[in-house]
């Protein structure tokens, strides 16, 4: 495997350029994982797939050959070659039933008509009797076939469905695609590991080095250490199943046991990288002034590229320029007069313009549903606005919004679940100053909360009185930290989030005087995790993790200058990392356990980045994961089991090595003692005939014995008679 | 328990000794005076003086009677130990930086800095002659192409001495010829201190690469590495158990931008053999500079930057305990 991804340069970004299928629809998708299969199976498995109508005479004179039959009559068969530069097909038809082939043949002939007259049509039938979504078409001669595939390849018959049209004689050029270089292997492998365990890469700066670090029971095992793995960052996709690694020429995926490159995407100068959250696409930005390719968005599989999009100056460049949907379907940016949302079919606009927003200033995603919450800033006259909308075929309609008045920001945050919608809403007492260049004073602070479940989606307002530092909201559950108050002086405060009946009402549940500057949730709720990070003020360094059942402390831990933290992708441990940027020495991660006993410590020189490795979304239905919190009974001794085997394998492995790091250091003591034997007395000579090797040493005849009783235990038993 | 804390130092430490018996517990710091004390009770006894600048080693003979001491003001000075007196003084060149008892307690070695044009020596002397008589022995150490000593100890039956160098290097001199025996690299950094344990066989070197390690006396040969994130001041051993104690931390120069919990002035207990780290004693708000056990292992001292002499008994829990 080369170590350098981008070697030969321009030779990957193209190779699948040439590819024939639209890969949306499921069937062709299916098609093209077969071709990066072996080359030749592929073929055969064309043929018998997708059988070339029957155009032969074979029934007549079985017995002989025809050449033989009639000579003259054979040279003037129509040859395969010519007949197949007749022959179209035509992929991603409406699949139907036999009912409605008839009406499915009657619009597709009408399509196909006006090209000249069309000889033979074929449509394969699947086991069903369905159709199979795609569709053979003979001409009369090469030319009609041509035209035919330059005008409708591409068309649209409605909204699911755009042909792919190529003439039957390309097929075959067409499936000469070279196969993939390498052999990816089972990129899910990683998440066959027995004990859940769980990964995380480490990589340090000076010398670039990336290790990816399984977290096993025992402690953090090596499984892949590479020295200039990525010329500056590295980045797990959302799903885990990729790791991207930067490169001048572009992106370099890496994925399957043995972390061997899986794809790349040639963009030169590339600076950050966003997927969508579904893991299908990627977005690569390389912020080059007047390049029409800044933002180019990739189809993560095949590695193609979709679009491209030029740098806009008016906007930020961030990562996350685009925003995707919860199912990819779409992909929005802020344009300068609204949200401008392309959907995944075409890259296009959806309804081919922006959604008008006047002076739009956010807008987030719902994580669960197609819905959009956005704010717009205050203009003149016209107040601020905070609206939640819904995607309804190509229109976004207003579900609920509030009119807010002296804005200064606003700050739009999702739960994980999608079951809420908090708004940190700053706003002012009074304004002065330049137009361009305000001052606010009498700042006030509050939240607006959506709760997106219930009907008619009701609003709840909070006020707060102090500066809000941070606040996070528990990712499953119903619970907002909010941390207000000056550096150092803060409160942290736990509210729940009404919810059912009690909706409306907001309840402060407990107030703790701690100086912390971020709450951090472990990824299903319940533990949440209060740290200082390292500010201009204080080194911070405080680590105090909370149950929020009960709000109470399990344990108070530090980790000075801490840069960051992160819990791992579970919940089970959590990681807090000081890095090059943070603190001039004493770069180090740590792992915690969710109730914050330290299980490993390890220094990194110039360790730059740490992150878990993602795992994909439970396929357990809620419905499970209350079977087996009920059955937890029967569970818990099992798996107890189990960590007691793994434990004591790892305990004898070490046990075994100390015995022989012992005995080898006993070894140099007996030499030495018997050199000191010797010397003794020598030494005694020097020291004027004072033996002074054994004042502590205790002198055999001084010892006597003594016979010493302890109470050990008292018992009282009650006499019967 | 409580640590016993000596408080008489105006300035940072530099070394402490405890006598062969451990009765006594002597120190020495920048601030010109060396001390001694009951190490039972941390009571100070008397003090030295005379010098008239840092005091940068000390050393105490085997049956405590007489006391060395290595000062910048370019002396080294041996005292009567019970009355304070001045015995002998030798005045070098340039500031001296060590000075050890050799076993027999009859003579010593000392050594200067290779500072203001002088080249880095190292002189045997009897304190038993007359001190204007001079060294009995003068190795010019630069010129034998040798970087300045740091640190100096003596071997066994007082047939060699072993000097640690501000790079890293340690060298085995043999008396009687003069001359380097052995010769080896084992440090990236400037080695602080050098310590033997109780029977003379091993010794330990600490370095400011953050290391310690651990090597045979008479061969020199390279036995264990102890490692910690922090410059390491000083090392030694348990003449009980099978535990050293190492002392540093963050370089004084380094420290006032810091937090106490930054800069890692702990004493780290490692097991001698496997070599982990086992237990950490906080206390000192600036880096250890020296470290000493008690012959008896039932406790143990640090001196510090701060100014301040910690004698740490251990719990029973310590010495029961069977690692």
């Amino acid at each position: 495997m080369p170590e350098q991804p981008f070697d030969n340069d321009n030779t990957g970004d193209h190779q699948h350029a040439e590819q024939p299928h639209n890969e949306y629809d499921e069937s062709s998708s299916a098609n093209n994982n077969e071709q990066s299969g072996d080359q030749e199976d592929d073929e055969q498995g064309k043929e018998d797939q997708e059988p070339t109508p029957d155009f032969s005479d074979d029934d007549y004179g079985a017995d002989f050959p025809d050449d033989t039959l009639c000579p003259d009559l054979m040279a003037e068969r129509p040859k395969e070659h010519e007949s197949l530069n007749n022959i179209i097909v035509v992929d991603n038809l409406p699949k139907v039933d036999q009912g409605k082939l008839e009406k499915l043949k009657a619009v597709i002939s009408k399509v196909y008509s006006k090209f000249g007259v069309c000889r033979n049509e074929y449509y394969p039938l699947d086991g069903d009797g369905k159709t199979k979504g795609y569709g053979f078409f003979e001409f009369e001669n090469e030319h009609m076939a041509s035209e035919a595939v330059k005008q409708t390849d591409g068309y649209r018959l409605d909204k699911n469905h755009t042909f792919s049209v190529n003439l039957m004689s390309d097929f075959e050029r067409l499936t000469q695609v070279p196969p993939e270089p390498v052999d990816t292997g089972n990129l899910f492998s990683w998440l066959a590991e027995p004990d859940a365990v769980d990964q995380f890469a480490v990589q340090s700066d000076d010398p670039k080095k990336t290790t990816i670090y399984a977290n096993s029971l025992s402690g953090p095992i090596v499984i892949e250490d590479r020295n200039k793995w990525t010329e500056n960052n590295f980045v797990w996709s959302p799903k885990g199943t990729y790791l991207a690694s930067f490169h001048e020429q572009g992106i370099a995926f890496w994925g399957g046991k043995e972390f061997r490159q899986v794809q790349r995407f040639a963009h030169r100068g590339v600076n950050y990288i966003d997927f969508s959250p579904g893991e299908r696409y990627l977005v690569t930005i390389s912020p080059r002034p007047n390049s029409p390719d800044a933002f180019i968005i990739w189809d993560i599989i095949t590695g193609q590229r979709k679009r491209s999009f030029p740098l806009e100056q008016h906007t930020s460049q961030g990562p996350s320029y685009f925003k995707w949907s919860y199912q990819d379907q779409y992909f929005a940016k802020q344009g300068p007069d609204g949200i401008y949302m392309y959907d995944r079919e075409t890259f296009q606009l959806v309804d081919k313009k922006p959604f008008k927003v006047p002076s739009l200033a956010d807008f987030q995603w719902s994580p669960t549903d197609n819905r959009i919450a956005y704010w717009t800033a205050e203009d003149g006259n016209v107040p601020a606005r905070l609206v939640l909308a819904e995607i309804n075929g190509v229109r976004l309609e207003e579900i609920r919004s509030k009119t807010l008045f002296n804005v200064i920001d606003c700050k739009v945050c999702w739960q994980k679940r999608g079951d809420y919608l908090v708004v940190k809403v700053d706003r002012y007492a009074k304004k002065s100053g330049e137009k361009n260049n305000p001052k606010y004073s009498g700042l006030i602070y509050n939240f607006e909360i959506f709760h997106m479940r219930e009907k008619n989606v009701p609003l709840d307002t909070l006020e707060v009185k102090e500066t809000i530092q941070s606040f996070a909201i528990e990712p499953a559950g119903h619970k907002l930290v909010v941390i207000t108050g000056e550096s150092l002086r803060t409160n942290v405060t736990f509210y729940k989030m009404g919810q059912g009946q009690k909706s409306g009402k907001i309840e402060a549940l407990k107030v703790m005087a701690q100086p912390v500057t971020n709450a951090i949730w472990a990824p299903n709720g319940q533990y949440v995790v209060l740290a200082a990070m390292k500010t201009g003020a204080s080194s911070g360094g405080q680590l105090i993790f909370v149950d929020a059942n009960d709000m109470s402390i399990m344990s108070k831990q530090e980790h000075p200058d801490l840069s960051d933290v992160e819990w791992d992708p579970t919940g089970r441990y959590f990681t807090s990392y000081v890095n090059l940027w943070n603190a001039k020495r004493d770069h180090s991660f740590k792992v915690w356990t969710f109730q914050g006993t330290l299980v490993f410590e390890k220094n990194v020189e110039r360790l730059a980045a740490f992150h878990w490795r993602p795992r994909p979304p439970s396929l357990l239905t809620e419905e499970m994961i209350r079977e087996v919190r009920r059955n937890r009974s029967v569970w818990t001794p099992k798996l107890e089991q189990r960590d007691r085997l793994l434990r004591t394998g790892e305990s004898a492995k070490q046990q075994e090595q100390r015995r022989k790091q012992l005995d080898e250091f006993q070894k140099f003591k007996e030499k030495n003692i018997k050199r000191l034997a010797i010397q003794r007395q020598q030494r005694m000579q020097l020291r004027g005939g004072v033996d002074t090797d054994s004042l502590f040493e205790q002198q055999p005849s001084n010892v006597g014995e003594e016979v010493v009783e302890f109470l050990i235990k008292t018992e009282e038993v009650e006499y019967k008679p | 328990m409580r640590p016993i804390l000596l408080q008489a130092h105006e300035r940072s430490l530099t070394k402490i000794r405890y006598n062969r018996e451990g009765d006594l517990l002597f120190s020495s710091g920048k601030d010109k005076i060396p001390c001694v004390w009951y190490s039972i009770n941390g009571e100070r006894l008397g003090t030295y003086n005379g010098h008239n600048g840092t005091v940068w080693t000390i050393d105490v003979n085997w049956d405590t009677t007489a006391f060395v001491s290595a000062s910048a003001d370019s002396t080294v000075r041996v005292w009567d130990v019970q009355t304070g007196r001045e015995r002998n003084s030798y005045t070098l060149e340039a500031p001296a930086r060590c000075c050890a008892f050799s076993y027999d307690g009859n003579s010593i070695l000392y050594t200067n800095d290779d500072v203001m044009g002088k080249s880095c020596e190292m002189y045997l002397a009897d304190i038993r002659m007359r001190p204007a008589e001079g060294p009995s022995v003068r190795i010019n150490i630069s010129q034998l192409g040798h970087r300045k000593v740091t640190s100096v100890l003596w071997g066994t039956l007082d047939q060699f001495i072993i000097t640690g160098h501000d790079n890293g290097e340690l060298v085995q001199w043999d008396i009687k010829t003069q001359e380097d025996v052995r010769k080896e690299k084992p440090h990236a950094a400037q080695i602080m201190d050098l310590q033997t344990n109780r029977d003379l066989t091993f010794f330990i070197s600490s370095s400011k690469d953050c290391t310690a390690k651990l090597f045979d006396v008479e061969t020199l040969d390279y036995l264990k590495t102890y490692t910690t994130d922090r410059p390491v001041n000083s090392a030694a051993m348990s003449p009980i158990k099978d535990h050293v104690v190492l002392g540093g931390g963050q370089e004084a120069i380094e420290v006032t931008q810091s937090a106490a919990t930054t800069g890692k002035f702990e004493a780290r207990f490692f097991h001698l053999i496997f070599e982990e780290e086992f237990a950490r004693v906080k206390g000192h708000f600036g880096p250890i500079n020296t470290l000493a056990f008690h012959p008896d292992g039932k406790s143990y001292a640090s001196g510090g930057e701060d100014g301040f002499v910690r004698i740490h008994h251990f719990d029973n829990d310590y010495l029961d305990y069977d690692f």
